[in-house]
């Protein structure tokens, strides 16, 4: 503990809902390591976003992004990634990290389903969902947590 | 090192972006293709015995480790290769444009199966001006013949091949990026890839499968 509160705090950038910043904020809570978080307000978005564009701190002129040091990181996945390996969170070797990045994909994959039934229809989407998209993929993770036995989707 | 074996179809498709890196950094492999009328009993297989754990092909085997998902499988390569960035902090840039590689393939792809001419029309107007310009900005700060650093990363073998895919169908759309223009063909012109293209031993397309099949 007394060497994460001498690393300094990375700072995050995003709207006031979870959405994409809701795995790595879940990642940070769980793993008490601090951060700064700073609302971005809808009226304001256009600016940022264009300032973000110019400057090259939002390269695909996006948010979420982390500031860690000197380092604007976005995309949500790849601020995962980088959180955990820096908190050593990325699996032990480079089989269980070739783990993570497989099931990683897998859970992309669902999300992408489900979002774009949201994102179609929001009042049709939870039956939608509960038909279609978790029938098909549950099972997979089912089946992985089955084969690994473990509390975790990748090693102990 | 005994050779990764990769099973998938005989296409380029979600292949097309691992052999481009184990072609380009000449790292032996094997090709198990997948031949679609045994595809139902082998995704059945690879279900019940954990190999193929979403039910999917490209896989990739090394040794005992079985996996898959094409962007696994590139990560895993460019990790053992020395292909993800010389620190943590290339590392994640690699991510990033990583992902911003895959929006704009979400973006083109989007209609390339079901519409491909109305796909292609998207493609030239909206998808490829928007995310062309991310690309080309990213490129101009670097400053390099790479989107990271200033040695080859996963992320470029990505960008790569997407422009490969894209340009076979919309040849002119990388004209208003300079940079991304000359980035891409530095890139084809390296001889070892040019000797792999003039070998024969490339996968078609899939636009190039398709417009070979019988019209439906």
């Amino acid at each position: 503990r007394y060497r994460r509160n001498k690393m300094a705090k990375v700072q995050i950038t995003y709207f006031p809902f979870k959405g994409r910043q809701a795995a790595f904020v879940l990642l940070l809570e769980d793993q008490q390591i601090p951060y700064d978080y700073v609302p971005v307000e809808f009226a304001n978005w256009r600016e940022v976003k264009q300032k973000g564009l110019e400057d090259g701190t939002l390269p695909f002129g996006q948010i979420p992004q982390l500031k860690d040091g000197d380092l604007y990181l976005v995309q949500s996945s790849a601020i995962v990634r980088h959180l955990a390996r820096k908190h050593g969170l990325y699996g032990k070797d480079s089989v269980e990290a070739a783990k993570c990045d497989m099931y990683e994909e897998g859970i992309t994959d669902m999300r992408n389903d489900a979002m774009k039934l949201l994102f179609a229809d929001i009042t049709k989407a939870p039956e939608e969902i509960k038909k279609t998209v978790i029938p098909k993929h549950a099972p997979y993770f089912e089946a992985i947590l089955k084969r690994g036995g473990t509390d975790y989707l990748v090693g102990d | 090192m005994a050779k990764v074996v990769l099973t998938y179809f005989p296409l380029k498709a979600r292949l097309g972006v691992i052999v481009l890196l184990l072609e380009d950094q000449q790292i032996p492999y094997e090709f198990d293709p997948v031949e679609r009328a045994k595809w139902p009993e082998m995704k059945q297989k690879g279900l019940e015995d954990g190999t193929l754990p979403f039910g999917q092909v490209p896989q990739l085997k090394d040794g005992d480790l079985y996996l898959v998902q094409s962007l696994a499988i590139l990560r895993y390569l460019a990790r053992k290769h020395g292909l993800y960035g010389k620190d943590t902090v290339d590392a994640a840039k690699c991510d990033m444009y990583a992902e911003g590689i895959t929006d704009l393939r979400n973006d083109a792809m989007k209609l390339f199966y079901s519409d491909l001419p109305k796909a292609i029309e998207d493609i030239k107007a909206t998808v490829f001006p928007k995310h062309g310009a991310y690309f080309e900005g990213i490129l101009k700060r670097g400053g390099t013949d790479y989107l990271v650093g200033n040695s080859v990363t996963f992320a470029d073998y990505m960008l790569v091949d997407l422009l490969e895919n894209l340009t076979e169908v919309a040849p002119e759309i990388l004209e208003p990026f300079p940079l991304l223009k000359a980035y891409y063909y530095l890139f084809q012109s390296h001889p070892i890839l040019v000797a792999y293209r003039a070998s024969g031993r490339e996968l078609p397309s899939w636009y190039t499968w398709k417009k070979s099949q019988p019209a439906s």
